[in-house]
């Protein structure tokens, strides 16, 4: 994957698997993201759900603000899927034996990094990812769809990273 | 952002605390508003509390204290090893409000935050 840096945009340049990883996400997030909350895994509603307060504390401590802040994480379940139904678009023309440049405004850099986020925690819970299995040596996983799942929250990682340090740079 | 916490002032006036072994002390950037406000001793004691994950990476989290809390960098970052090795962090101490706006927006990046009363 290259950077480029624009006076108002990112644009990453992706090689074809990188661009076939970013696909996948967008098109599981868009899928996630649409899904209404009760037909979602137990440990998705789980996430979307989320949790005012510690574990420890008393589940009827400030139901009324753990009720708003239910409400806020569907709210942005539903941004989020208009942000990811817009970046799908761009690829429409995408021939996957080619590279592909995904670009979005630096004002979306931070829904990228969410957006991915969501993704890399969605993944974690879905398939019970733990401290352990994140110091994985990547060549010595077998084929399997927890393993595909550490690819993907190692690539999106990457994104992450790429994308913070890009921020900190101002094109001349 | 979104929201239903309320908060419709730009969040300019975050009290942070920054602890050391042995004090703890605030560094804090106050506005008129939040010196004349008349706070009951149940609005003032609230804690922002961030727990360690496996998942968040650190640049990340270092970010988004950065974005979210106004920190520098080296602030942000030393939270985010307090997170990292001893499992959580005290990241900010507030009235009620406002640290529950504070971990809506810190949940928004994905960050496991609580809320805490004191």
């Amino acid at each position: 994957m290259k950077i480029e840096i624009h006076k108002e945009a990112i644009s990453l340049h992706l090689h074809r698997s990188e661009a076939i990883w970013l696909l996948n996400t967008f098109r599981c997030l868009q899928q996630s993201y649409e899904t209404p909350i009760e037909r979602l895994t137990d440990q998705e509603r789980s996430y979307w759900k989320g949790s005012l307060l510690d574990p420890h504390a008393s589940s009827s401590q400030l139901k009324n603000e753990s009720e708003a802040l239910e409400l806020e994480r569907l709210i942005w379940k539903g941004d989020r899927l208009k942000i990811v139904n817009r970046w799908l678009d761009q690829f429409n023309d995408f021939n996957p034996k080619q590279e592909f440049e995904f670009k979005f405004l630096k004002e979306e850099a931070d829904a990228l990094l969410q957006i991915t986020n969501d993704r890399r925690l969605l993944l974690a819970a879905n398939h019970q990812i733990r401290e352990e299995d994140m110091h994985h040596d990547l060549e010595k996983l077998h084929q399997n769809p927890k393993a595909e799942a550490l690819f993907e929250i190692d690539f999106l990682a990457f994104v992450q990273s790429a994308v913070i340090h890009s921020l900190e740079y101002e094109p001349e | 952002m979104h929201g239903a916490s309320g908060l419709t002032q730009p969040y300019h006036d975050i009290k942070l605390l920054f602890m050391s072994e042995t004090e703890i002390y605030g560094a804090t950037i106050t506005t008129p508003d939040l010196q004349t406000e008349n706070l009951s001793s149940f609005d003032q004691g609230w804690s922002v509390l961030v727990w360690n994950d496996p998942i968040n990476l650190m640049d990340y989290v270092v970010y988004v204290f950065q974005k979210v809390l106004h920190m520098n960098r080296s602030q942000a970052t030393k939270h985010m090893m307090e997170v990292h090795q001893q499992g959580k962090s005290l990241v900010a101490h507030e009235n009620r409000e406002k640290a529950e706006h504070l971990v809506h927006q810190l949940q928004s990046y994905g960050l496991t935050a609580t809320l805490q009363g004191l």
